[in-house]
């Protein structure tokens, strides 16, 4: 009779019990943002790692949306021979990506790292959801925990990281077919080795209105530091970092010329390579009337290509990165994802022209 | 087991608590500075923009900006003669983030504007915070900056902090 009483009050606390921990297991995954439809930027982290398994990289980009918009790998290889990948993220900011190289060093060395100096501007953390889109699809290990704790906004729990239960739960109410058919099941990639294509054509204007002016132009200490923690990473392991700024320069994302003078100080005093393409924008060929899909603010597809064969040729001719077109097993690779490229590009590109010929 | 039961279902009732508060945040409202529009509409940092914006009649131009990562809203500056005004998106809706003044058609509530001396703008506001040859005052959760070149404000701010 006690033996039975027992078990009855085990049952009691056990049950209900299991069936919370069993109803989190199948409630997380569907309640976590799938990141393809909308706001495909969230699974760029996570492609990477499919993809590393797969070949490794002889440059590998980091930073924010003016990499991952602006230079396209499978160009790279077609045009160069050049083995890459892009770690860039939506307003990855210079500590997101510092884990992101730090990450990937987990997986291969690459010769060259390539860091879009934009960010640089943002000395602490802006937004939970750019965290979220960063570091949701980062593999669990010391380097995600750095990330993490690096990244938080004050409203930031890091619990809510390692369960996103409490993050994800109130999206019950905005679910989507997308949310269950991809609870259980691999999702399709949204990227070409990091580069989000977008090929719709929306001309940047004309206008004459001037950049605000800026009470301190200093970069942000905590930012610079992090580019010292990048350029002593990038030291340690015989990995030559470059330093790029893309050839966008919107109203709303400009770059100072107070900046620029701060980046090419620091190029100079860290002996690394400082590429500003804002100036060069018409000799690599761009037109904003045709080469931006929002107003100027990005670079479309065919934006991306020009600058990217222009950025090609510097990588191979100045900093010897090898062209690899003779090895028999990364061309396979490559080949196939250059085929991959280039049927996204045929279907977005009939998408996009469905919507200006309807 | 009457007690184990109480406790248990306390900590369900606490754990639904955590859920349902996790990750819920709000917007501030500035209770700085504010700035009067020449039509008398009184802006202030965090209000609404539907609360401005149409007072505020025909703006000259306009330069939204989607958000990178295909979040809902747009970045948004609006040019007025004398002024602009910069909406983002929030939790409330779009509100306004900074006020820039950009010619001397237009002032401050304390008379400042495009033009005027460092002594003035030191009288008017006290000795504020200096940065380089620049001014910054904070009040509320919001701050006003006045720019300077050779001694005279190029452009009057008003942000969040």
């Amino acid at each position: 009779m006690k033996t039975s009483n027992k078990i009855i009050r085990a049952s009691a606390l056990i049950i209900p019990l299991l069936l919370v921990v069993a109803f989190l297991i199948c409630a997380t995954p569907i309640l976590q943002p799938k990141y393809i439809t909308a706001s495909p930027e969230g699974s760029l982290t996570a492609e990477y790692y499919d993809a590393v398994k797969e070949t490794k990289h002889d440059v590998l980009f980091i930073g924010d949306c003016e990499v991952y918009e602006s230079f396209v790998p499978a160009v790279l290889w077609e045009e160069y021979g050049i083995s890459s990948y892009v770690r860039g993220g939506a307003q990855q900011l210079v500590w997101h990506s510092y884990y992101m190289l730090e990450d990937a060093l987990r997986y291969e060395t690459p010769k060259i790292v390539v860091f879009n100096v934009l960010a640089l501007k943002y000395g602490e953390p802006q937004k939970e959801a750019y965290n979220r889109l960063a570091l949701d699809g980062m593999e669990w290990s010391e380097t995600k925990v750095g990330a993490i704790k690096a990244s938080m906004t004050e409203e930031e729990s890091f619990t809510s990281y390692v369960w996103p239960f409490l993050r994800y739960h109130s999206r019950w109410n905005q679910l989507t077919a997308e949310d269950f058919k991809y609870a259980f099941s691999d999702k399709p990639t949204v990227s070409d080795s990091g580069y989000l294509m977008q090929t719709d054509i929306v001309p940047a204007t004309e206008g004459q209105e001037t950049p605000r002016p800026l009470v301190d132009y200093t970069l942000p200490k905590a930012a610079m530091e992090y580019l010292d923690r990048i350029t002593k990473l990038c030291g340690e392991k015989n990995m030559e970092l470059i330093l790029i700024k893309a050839p966008t320069n919107a109203l709303a994302y400009h770059w100072y010329d107070e900046w620029d003078e701060q980046i090419l100080a620091y190029a100079a005093k860290n002996g690394l390579a400082y590429y500003n393409f804002i100036p060069h924008a018409e000799e690599m060929g761009l037109d904003m009337s045709t080469d931006t899909y929002d107003k100027g603010v990005h670079l479309n597809v065919y934006g991306a290509e020009k600058l990217t064969r222009y950025f090609g040729k510097i990588l191979a001719e100045e900093h010897h990165a090898p062209d690899r077109r003779q090895d028999v097993e990364l061309s396979r690779v490559w080949n196939r994802r250059v085929a991959a490229y280039n049927e996204r590009k045929t279907q977005m590109a009939s998408v996009s022209q469905s919507k200006i010929n309807p | 087991m009457n007690k184990t039961l109480r406790m248990l279902a306390v900590l369900l009732a606490a754990l639904t608590l955590t859920l349902c508060f996790a990750s819920c945040g709000g917007s501030k409202t500035s209770d700085g500075y504010t700035f009067k529009a020449p039509d008398g509409t009184e802006i202030a940092i965090g209000a609404l923009h539907d609360d401005v914006i149409p007072k505020l009649g025909d703006y000259e131009s306009v330069d939204k900006t989607d958000s990178c990562g295909g979040f809902k809203g747009q970045d948004c500056t609006y040019f007025y003669k004398g002024f602009r005004v910069y909406t983002t998106p929030s939790d409330k809706g779009d509100v306004v983030n900074m006020i820039e003044l950009t010619d001397d058609s237009v002032s401050t509530p304390e008379g400042l504007t495009i033009g005027s001396a460092k002594d003035a703008v030191i009288k008017a506001m006290g000795n504020g915070t200096a940065v380089g040859e620049n001014l910054s005052y904070e009040k509320g959760d919001m701050k006003l900056v006045f720019i300077f070149r050779d001694g005279a404000v190029t452009n009057i701010q008003y942000m969040a902090k």
